[in-house]
């Protein structure tokens, strides 16, 4: 049994050897006649061999042994690397692996036989595999008869300075300056390094994976000049020098004062410290390669089996991230590669008949944009069809036809972040198990980040994803609420708003009891910070409101004061404070004293229980309200009809869970706020008369129900629900405008926003639903 | 019930007329402060946030989780925060004063007797029989428990 320590260091630099080498495998495979990348495979398959002799490792060390005869030949140039002999190759990294992954696992090598493998690669030592196969000579021939992109004068001064800028930007390897994409973007056929490229080509670095910029960290240089370092230290290392900024800042008020010496000297602690700062930042950052590096071997694999070709083109793999946010990326971006490969890029034939070449090309992109990192993942493959995906929803009753039809080109192919949305025909085990893009975007918005979709038909789909630089120092808000101070991240924030006058207070809504913020045609529901924290407001009625948007919805937080925009040092919450809910943090001000920071979905959350406010009405047109008119809650009934209620009649809007319906004596009623809250469906007493009858409560997310709750008047009040379709808008009536009624349980119809509108008669509606609940109650 | 591991060193410190005791071991410091940040919505007996040297501490009043009244306002000086270490969190506890560290004998340890009267019974594991009274074995995990409050 060898040492643990050294057993478990040469496992860690093995495995880490081992990554590096699936660059490698890549590059040469791409590029059979290069020596670099078979020189470290072999340096490191030798290293492994010696260090395993050394521990004992039997196991380890005869299919190192192997391994390293075999690439001491192709390394000499006795025979050229072949499809079948790369294969094996990469068969021997993850046995390796496999061993080491039982040496970590049991601390023995385990009893899985390897003979065949190592037998394998005896024979191919031996004889070098069958002769060359053909895709060598091919990828040799290649370059020769494409004339080098890159190489071709231009003529154009700008182009010229483009590919100066490349080619320093490739030089400065270790440097994270984003590199022009929008050079690269614009001739895209013209400069992807063809398989076995020019010097000048591969000079271009990382666009062509596992050529210079990726060998770089195994080649001996760089593992000389870094450390491993454990990242508590770095955190705490970060809380120091926070401190230090907080100490800094005291001085430097109380420096400013008299003595000029010492007022030079603060002035240089003040450099020192942001200098400081700044550095210690840094060590938390990683190039996003270090994530971006096993894509070339996964889309590898995955491409051979689902039978396309594809190759990676990777810019800006430089692009720091902190490790944190780089670690929540992992899952969504294997996602993305794996939908790109599966469905986005089309088999070889199908390629070849739309007029592409056969290899497809999944492209990544990093770069800095306004304060975030902004990746793309593009591939050339078929793009998205908006007319299947519209199909596919309907189908899965994700959503109805009517909302469909309505939708731009934009909208459907957003679709796709639906959850439980899987367009692929046939489950495979690449992808298609029904998880997918949603996953995506909620682990990218979960580290604060976004994601776009984009996608032309035929040629090709890109996700965009922008995220924080770092989730420990986030831009944010800080307001006063109760006389407590809390921050609120700034990506959330859409905008702030100042009610003082009567003419600007009158912008906000009453709806039951919630208020409602008209803004823009929109209406936003209230949240009011110091009623969901239970705090006492201070506000001397001034409205203040900061619009925040989360999660597709958007509401106002109502606050006391809004103080400062500023960057805080995010802290984690102790755990005690976690199951409230509504903070995501804790950071330390300028004076030294702590703040919350507010979760803002927690937030929205909260503030949708408590103040009911429907999300469906918040998003809606409102129209313009004018005197003498009676108010209307408006709603779609089946087949995308309109009805509507008055809004006197009503107390509150809810959006209830299908599933929390239970059924008391044959009346289908809800747990409602401590109380039994009777369920009356309108359309079911008054049907669509037209039309087959399709989906009862029109527009309504399904397992979900719109509910208009009502209180009967007089003394006792009984409330009860109208489980109506999705709630539209408030509009305002003109009684001269009012027809007669259609039909029982109607009192009126009108023509509201060019559709004929019938307004519920709710006395009649519920003596038609319950004849002895109304007539028993109500004599 | 498992045994409490019995400390070598205490450190005490009273709550009202409680004399506790705590491993010194997991005491990193005693600091007078006084300005925390409140906790809307969190259990009553969360005093609030403190930073400290750039780290943020959740303090935890002892007396309000005791069900003592607020400590009387003569004794109005900047609270006491105990400094400790549980588990991987750092955690404050608001004490009226700090005593000594004494060597106790693990001989005078016993169990929580049962006649020790709620809140208190469950905040302590074991007490140290001494010649005037008991000292009571805080137990810092229970202290920590102190989650969100349900009402």
């Amino acid at each position: 049994m060898p040492d643990d320590d050294l057993l478990k260091e040469f496992l860690v630099e093995s495995r880490e050897g081992l990554d590096k080498l699936d660059q490698e495998f890549l590059a040469l495979e791409q590029n059979p006649t290069d020596r670099g990348p078979l020189g470290s495979i072999f340096r490191l398959i030798h290293t492994i061999k010696g260090n395993s002799g050394f521990l004992g490792l039997t196991q380890v060390q005869t299919v190192a042994h192997a391994g390293e005869n075999l690439l001491s030949k192709l390394r000499d140039g006795v025979f050229p690397v072949t499809p079948e002999i790369a294969n094996i190759l990469l068969s021997t990294v993850d046995s390796l692996r496999e061993l080491f992954g039982q040496l970590e696992g049991t601390g023995g090598e385990g009893d899985t036989d390897y003979s065949v493998l190592v037998s394998t690669l005896d024979r191919l030592t031996e004889n070098g595999g069958a002769a060359p196969h053909q895709g060598t000579a091919k990828a040799t021939a290649e370059p020769a008869m494409r004339p080098s992109p890159l190489a071709k004068p231009t003529g154009n001064l700008d182009d010229d300075l483009e590919l100066q800028a490349l080619i320093a930007a490739a030089n400065a390897q270790t440097s994270s300056i984003p590199q022009a994409p929008s050079a690269i973007d614009q001739e895209p056929q013209t400069t992807f390094a063809p398989p076995g490229s020019t010097a000048l080509a591969s000079k271009v670095g990382e666009r062509n994976p596992g050529s210079d910029r990726t060998r770089a960290p195994s080649n001996e240089g760089p593992i000389d000049t870094s450390i491993r370092v454990d990242v508590h230290l770095l955190d705490r290392l970060m809380d120091l020098v926070g401190e230090l900024v907080l100490t800094r800042n005291q001085i430097i008020v109380h420096g400013s004062v008299g003595d000029t010496n010492l007022g030079i000297m603060v002035q240089r602690l003040n450099g020192l410290t942001s200098e400081l700062q700044e550095q210690v930042m840094k060590t938390r950052m990683q190039p996003v390669s270090t994530v971006w590096n096993k894509i070339p071997r996964v889309v590898r694999d995955i491409s051979r089996q689902v039978g396309k070709q594809a190759r990676v083109d990777m810019q800006g793999a430089g692009t720091e991230l902190d490790r944190s946010v780089l670690e929540a990326m992992k899952d969504p971006l294997t996602h993305i590669i794996r939908n790109s490969l599966d469905h986005g890029l089309e088999s070889p034939a199908e390629r070849r008949t739309a007029n592409k070449p056969e290899e497809g090309v999944i492209r990544l992109t990093a770069g800095h944009e306004g304060g975030q990192v902004v990746m793309t993942f593009s591939d050339d493959g078929r793009g998205i069809d908006p007319g299947k995906i519209g199909a596919k929803v309907l189908e899965k009753g994700l959503i109805d036809a009517p909302h469909l039809a309505k939708m731009t080109d934009q909208e459907k192919i957003e679709l796709v972040f639906l959850p439980g949305f899987s367009t692929a025909a046939t489950v495979s085990s690449i992808s298609g198990r029904g998880v997918g893009m949603d996953v995506v975007k909620t682990s990218i918005e979960r580290i604060g980040g976004r994601v776009a979709l984009s996608s032309r038909l035929g040629a090709g789909t890109t996700v965009t994803i922008s995220i924080p630089l770092t989730l420990a120092i986030i831009p944010a808000l800080v307001v006063l609420c109760g006389g407590e101070r809390f921050a609120i991240p700034q990506i959330s924030l859409r905008e702030l708003i100042r009610l003082e006058t009567p003419e600007q207070l009158a912008t906000l809504e009453m709806i039951g009891d919630s208020r409602f913020l008209r803004l823009r045609d929109h209406l936003v529901p209230l949240v009011e910070l110091a009623r969901i924290l239970d705090l006492t407001a201070n506000n001397q009625g001034v409205v203040t409101l900061a619009v925040l948007r989360i999660e597709g919805t958007s509401f106002a937080v109502v606050v006391d004061q809004v103080l400062d925009s500023q960057e805080v040092v995010v802290k984690p919450l102790a755990p005690q404070l976690k199951g409230i809910g509504l903070y995501a943090g804790a950071t330390i001000m300028g004076d030294g004293q702590v703040a919350l920071i507010l979760d803002v979905g927690g937030l929205g959350r909260a503030g949708a229980a408590l103040d009911n406010a429907a999300r469906a009405a918040a998003t809606r047109r409102i129209a313009r309200s004018t005197r003498q008119t009676i108010p209307l809650l408006l709603f779609r009934s089946p087949d995308d009809g309109r009805m509507a209620i008055p809004l006197d009649q009503v107390l509150r809007i809810e959006e209830l869970a299908e599933s929390s319906i239970e059924l008391v004596g044959g009346q289908e009623a809800i747990q409602y706020r401590e109380d039994v809250l009777p369920l009356v469906r309108v359309f079911r007493h008054l049907p669509e008369r037209r039309t087959e009858l399709r989906n009862p409560e029109a527009g309504v997310a399904p397992g979900r129900l719109s509910v208009i709750v009502h209180q009967r008047p007089g003394p006792d009040g009984t409330i009860i629900g109208l489980a109506v379709g999705e709630i539209l808008d408030t509009i305002d009536l003109d009684p001269a405008e009012r027809k007669p009624p259609s039909r029982r349980g109607i009192s009126a119809t009108a023509v509201l926003n060019g559709k004929i509108t019938e307004i519920l008669d709710l006395d009649t509606l519920l003596v038609m639903a319950w004849p002895e609940l109304t007539a028993g109650a109500r004599p | 019930m498992t045994l409490p591991v019995i400390p070598s060193q205490l450190c005490t410190f009273t709550v009202g007329n409680h004399h506790f005791g705590i491993d010194v071991a997991s005491v990193r410091e005693v600091v007078r402060y006084g300005i925390y940040t409140r906790v809307p919505k969190a259990h009553p007996a969360i005093r609030g946030l403190m930073s400290l040297r750039g780290q943020v501490i959740l303090t935890i009043d002892l007396r309000i989780l005791l069900r003592l009244p607020p400590a009387p306002p003569a004794d109005g000086r900047v609270p006491l925060n105990l400094v400790t270490h549980h588990g991987d969190q750092t955690l404050a506890l608001v004490a009226d004063a700090v005593g000594d560290v004494i060597s106790p004998d693990a001989r005078a340890f016993e169990a929580t007797p049962d006649t020790v009267p709620q809140p208190l019974h469950d905040l302590c594991s074991g007490v140290f029989k001494q010649e005037r009274g008991l000292i009571l074995l805080l137990d810092v995990a229970a202290a920590a428990l102190s989650k969100v409050t349900a009402a």
